[in-house]
């Protein structure tokens, strides 16, 4: 899903008309305080803002998001194409930072890396998910796995029976959805990102 | 002098100058006068005395002589007491009457007064004394011993002759006492006059005291005033003038280095403008651009989908913002040119219209109420609609900028249009925070702005465009908020005849 946010009509619509043609599903929004007041939070996606709003700049709108824990990724567009406001939106964790007027095939690849990122998120966000699940011991039981020890090293390293690695293997192999050393591996380092 | 009007702050301060200089010339005036008066009556008082001290003693000298020949007079041997008392009478007119008295001649007239006897009585012989006369007023007699034969000599004195004519100004006047006695008044009007001298004659047994008295006069004349007067309204004129143009001189060079300040901080303002201006446009066209250059990719590809509905809205969309970027730049045209505007008969009520569709949406966003009601008369006025519209635009942007800040719930701006003395009065009024007296002072000034961002040349060219439709804008401060008054002439037509 894209939101798009610029108090700015016409931009709004040609914009929205645009995305419409390569059917990217868009949310518009006439203002910040419209979109924190309506933004479906539970389903992420790709935040467009106008930099240049009255009221509340794109930016603020930004930082308001991310203060509530929705981290989604944000391309700013402007008019004022001035270093300074660049600098300050990388600052602030913004994803891309484009002018006005926005090239086609530009919107689409920043859509594009943000869409990367979307998934990332979503990614790492259900690996920490499943992560939250374990127990402490199974933690450090993965933890050893994932550093390429088998289950006899591993009983030694945590002074426990074979049996009972075993058992905890067997018990996160349920909880992640996988058995496979390498998929354990993969999971535990998108959850680090 | 080329714009010297008089310079009327000063008026009073030079009047005074004036004023204090005149009186300090007739002090002056009247000081020298003074002066010389005391000295001339001084001198005038000597030379009474001298007179008179001479004309006693010649009363004395005329008895020692009379003393002389009496005795032979007495003895009938002579009648030279006769002639000689004659001749002096003859020759002296104040010298009235002389007598010998004794026992064979007894006193007559004034003689007979027995205080002419006391007097005489007790004095040694050959002694003399002097006594008013209480037949005569203003005489007195003058009496001296003689032994043989055993009497005295008189002579009535007219006190009034004792100074020659014309040694007295008109304005003087003598006041002669013998013991105490007033022999001569001065005339009536020189009575309660002023006295500036006074001695009495020692010497001659005729002990008179005089006093010399004149009416007070005008030591400053009013030609002398005048003149002073004249004399001194010149000096400070002259000085003045002096003053003036020392001044005029000054502000030519405080104007000079101004002028230089000036066309520095203009060209200052200008490179700064421009790039303000530059960058204004470029925003501005921001919009319209980035719709078109969207709308129309947008376009190419629904095209090659074969979406025509996609396409027509597109399209659509594209005429409407192309106008819209052409809209944008005629009204920079109209910033930029000086060319004078072409008024046309407009309907007010449609203009305030036009622009508030344009102002809909930014209003709605600030969540500040647009309150604005169409007269139900129609209220047509000559004017030119693009910058009347600008005009209108500036001033609710203006308003709603202040709402902004001030985060109301309440925000409004109303506008409101009607007629008055041959004009009509489009007002816009917040209800917003208003702004102080020093600020309302300054905002018709270019380049003074109270906005971080603003670059104080709003106001400015709306008050510049109103003129230049023959109306005038106007703040005028109110108890709430800021309210701004657009004046514009009525349309002939719709004045009553």
């Amino acid at each position: 899903m894209i939101y798009l946010i610029d108090d700015d009509p016409s931009v709004r619509n040609a914009l929205h008309l645009l995305l419409q043609t390569y059917e990217l599903p868009v949310t518009c929004f006439e203002s910040p305080a419209d979109c924190l007041a309506h933004l479906d939070r539970s389903q992420p996606g790709i935040l467009i803002t106008d930099l240049r709003m009255p009221m509340m700049s794109g930016l603020q709108l930004h930082e308001q998001l991310m203060a509530q824990g929705v981290d989604w990724p944000t391309i700013v567009i402007t008019g004022h194409g001035d270093l300074h406001a660049c600098r300050r939106a990388f600052k602030a964790g913004v994803t891309d930072f484009l002018t006005k007027p926005i090239e086609e095939q530009t919107l689409l690849q920043a859509i594009e890396s943000a869409q990367t990122r979307l998934d990332q998120q979503a990614e790492r966000n259900e690996a920490r998910q499943s992560l939250r699940g374990l127990t402490e011991r199974e933690r450090e039981v993965l933890e050893l796995i994932t550093k390429g020890l088998g289950s006899k090293e591993i009983a030694a390293a945590l002074d426990i029976s074979v049996r009972t690695v075993d058992t905890h293997r067997a018990k996160l192999a349920e909880k992640l959805g996988t058995g496979s050393v390498a998929e354990q591996t993969r999971l535990l380092l998108t959850a680090a990102l | 002098m080329s714009n010297s009007s008089p310079d009327y702050r000063h008026r009073w301060l030079l009047a005074l100058a004036w004023g204090l200089l005149c009186a300090l010339m007739l002090a002056l005036q009247w000081w020298q006068a003074h002066a010389r008066q005391e000295q001339e009556q001084l001198q005038l008082t000597q030379t009474v005395q001298r007179q008179m001290l001479e004309k006693v003693a010649q009363h004395k000298a005329h008895l020692t002589a009379l003393t002389a020949v009496a005795p032979l007079d007495a003895a009938k041997e002579s009648s030279a007491l006769q002639h000689i008392a004659q001749s002096v009478q003859t020759i002296y007119p104040r010298v009235q009457e002389i007598q010998l008295v004794t026992a064979a001649t007894p006193a007559t007239g004034s003689c007979r007064d027995p205080a002419v006897a006391q007097t005489a009585a007790p004095l040694a012989p050959r002694a003399s004394a002097s006594l008013p006369d209480a037949l005569h007023p203003g005489h007195y007699l003058f009496l001296k011993k003689i032994a043989a034969p055993e009497g005295w000599l008189c002579v009535r004195i007219d006190s009034s002759h004792l100074l020659d004519d014309k040694v007295l100004p008109d304005d003087s006047g003598l006041r002669i006492r013998l013991h105490d006695h007033t022999l001569l008044e001065p005339a009536a009007q020189l009575q309660q006059s002023h006295k500036f001298g006074e001695f009495t004659l020692a010497g001659y047994d005729q002990p008179l005291q005089v006093q010399l008295l004149s009416r007070p006069r005008s030591l400053v004349s009013w030609s002398m005033a005048l003149i002073s007067a004249l004399i001194s309204a010149m000096l400070v004129g002259a000085a003045h003038l002096i003053w003036q143009s020392r001044q005029q001189a000054r502000r030519h060079q405080q104007r000079a280095q101004l002028l230089a300040n000036e066309a520095q901080l203009a060209h200052a303002s200008r490179v700064n403008g421009m790039g303000e201006m530059a960058s204004g446009i470029a925003h501005e066209l921001a919009q319209p651009v980035t719709a078109l250059l969207s709308q129309s990719q947008a376009a190419l590809r629904a095209h090659e989908l074969g979406k025509t509905e996609l396409l027509a809205t597109a399209l659509q969309a594209n005429v409407r913002e192309a106008r819209r970027a052409g809209a944008i730049l005629e009204r920079m045209r109209s910033y930029v040119s000086n060319a004078p505007s072409q008024p046309q008969r407009l309907d007010l009520a449609q203009v305030v219209d036009q622009a508030l569709l344009l102002l809909e949406g930014p209003a709605r966003q600030a969540k500040v109420a647009l309150c604005w009601q169409a007269p139900l008369q129609p209220c047509s006025a000559w004017a030119d609609p693009v910058a009347l519209e600008q005009v209108l635009h500036n001033l609710v942007r203006n308003a709603l900028d202040a709402l902004g800040q001030a985060q109301d719930a309440q925000a409004a701006i109303s506008i409101t249009l009607e007629q008055s003395g041959g004009e009509a009065l489009l007002m816009v009024q917040d209800n917003g925070p208003g702004m102080t007296a020093a600020t309302a002072e300054r905002i018709f000034e270019p380049f003074f702005t109270t906005k971080s961002d603003g670059m104080g040349l709003g106001l400015p060219l709306c008050a510049t465009l109103m003129e230049r439709m023959g109306g005038r804008l106007e703040y005028v401060p109110g108890p709430h908020g800021a309210r701004f008054v657009m004046h514009l002439p009525l349309d002939g037509t719709d004045l009553p005849a």
